[in-house]
């Protein structure tokens, strides 16, 4: 994963230093958080202009606030501090974080940084899918000041956000929904190294009646260039008792709404397949999480 | 253009002069001759150049050693003392978890690490805690056996 051509590798304290480095940025900069998929960029031949990067790991952004409005993240809170200080009362809510937060090695998960999960505009990657079904919005950090993205439009097509060259994420908020959500995060993956075949983000309320009243369904993994919002899957849930015929509709309509692609990992067929079986199994679990919620 | 920065390894301070682009990994290997830690696949996939910074484990093939000046280190040689072998080791040797050694180093310092977070863990927690590390000889079962060992025999010592 060598960067031969690197004259510097920077690592301001704050992060007004961050953004002065960065300012007039042409491109040959690059903002690093735990820096763990470097060398998959490299590797893809993504990074030859680069000659600086900017390491933010020393600014005072690991953290994790919480209070009646929101959880938020800091961008340099590395996943293992996101799994450890997840507040246990905040679950089902936020367990499809806590799922996701399984799957990466403990090497990883020590190094990796929530930040860097998000900018990297990997669909591949874990996070990214829950927070996206959770509402989640970016902050970003700037010589034009501060500003907010909905997570779910960051991403314009694979390992490229809308981020501009001399900004950088320095938050992650998640609003606390007013009634009772669960979440449920699935990959399916070769072994816990390797990018995901597939992958699901599904969160969902019920109303008084029994109704779904609110659903997100979000595919992730090989299943386009960006993380995909199944509205029309949605659609089939929304406002339906959520019994096992209307689920496998919903299932049925999530697979014929994305468009995998094929390779030496899955075929796009096999893909379709198994994203309508991870679909069904996520809305189940969430469902199941709820329950359990109510009995206690 | 190389720049001298300070790393402190195996509770020794070095100096050495590092290029902007180097890993932890090579600076290891190739400037400090440590050689115990091992490069496998080079990108985070195999989890054989795992070492421990600040008690956590990572993967020194992916970090920039820039990154972490005047954090605290600790590679596979460091585990044990100049009389003593770490318990893992011990048990490494005993349960018979080293066939051809080249995950061994790795393995060490994840189950180093995951016995200092969990020092009870069961089976699912073991596998759960060397996820990020491949072994192509043992089938783990004999490196799992050897971390449940370890953590028996430190607990038993605590006792005591």
């Amino acid at each position: 994963m060598e960067l031969i051509e690197l004259e510097s590798f920077y690592s301001p304290s704050t992060p007004d230093d961050a953004a002065q480095f960065l300012k007039g940025n042409d491109g040959s900069k690059m903002v690093l958080g735990g820096g763990t998929f470097v060398h998959g960029l490299v590797a893809r031949g993504l990074l030859t202009h680069i000659t600086h990067l900017v390491d933010l790991t020393n600014l005072p952004l690991s953290w994790v606030k919480s209070d009646s409005k929101h959880i938020s993240f800091g961008a340099t809170t590395t996943l293992q501090t996101i799994s450890d200080e997840l507040p246990a009362g905040d679950s089902p809510w936020l367990d499809g974080v806590a799922d996701a937060m399984k799957y990466p090695p403990a090497q990883i998960r020590n190094s990796a940084t929530l930040g860097g999960n998000v900018a990297a505009g990997c669909p591949f990657f874990d996070l990214p899918i829950v927070l996206i079904s959770l509402n989640a919005t970016a902050f970003v950090s700037g010589n034009s000041g501060k500003r907010e993205i909905p997570i779910s439009e960051l991403y314009v097509s694979l390992f490229q956000t809308s981020l501009t060259s001399d900004e950088f994420v320095s938050e992650v908020r998640i609003p606390r929904p007013s009634h009772r959500v669960a979440s449920s995060y699935e990959k399916l993956e070769t072994n816990s190294n390797d990018l995901a075949i597939v992958s699901i983000g599904v969160s969902l309320s019920l109303g008084a009646d029994g109704l779904v009243n609110q659903v997100a369904i979000v595919a992730g993994g090989g299943v386009g260039e960006v993380p995909i919002r199944c509205i029309e899957s949605e659609k089939k849930l929304i406002g339906k008792k959520p019994e096992a015929a209307t689920i496998e509709e919903c299932a049925e309509a999530a697979k014929q709404e994305v468009e995998p692609i094929n390779d030496h990992r899955a075929s796009a067929a096999y893909r379709k397949q198994m994203f309508k079986v991870l679909t069904a199994r996520n809305i189940e679990r969430a469902l199941a999480r709820l329950a359990q919620g109510d009995k206690k | 253009m190389k720049q001298m920065i300070s790393l402190k390894v195996n509770g020794e301070k070095h100096e050495v002069a590092v290029e902007p682009y180097e890993t932890l990994l090579h600076v290891l290997r190739d400037c400090m001759g440590l050689q115990g830690t091992k490069q496998g696949c080079d990108s985070g996939g195999c989890g054989c150049c795992s070492v421990l910074v600040d008690g956590e484990v990572i993967y020194s093939c992916l970090t920039y050693v820039h990154s972490i000046k005047n954090r605290e280190i600790k590679t596979v040689e460091g585990l044990s003392t100049s009389t003593t072998l770490d318990p893992l080791q011990q048990a490494f040797i005993d349960t018979g978890a080293v066939q051809c050694g080249y995950c061994t180093a790795g393995m060490l310092m994840a189950a180093r690490q995951l016995l200092n977070r969990n020092p009870t863990p069961n089976d699912q927690e073991i596998r759960a805690g060397i996820s990020g590390n491949l072994c192509r000889c043992t089938g783990y079962h004999k490196i799992v056996e050897a971390i449940a060992l370890a953590a028996s025999r430190e607990n038993a010592a605590h006792k005591d």
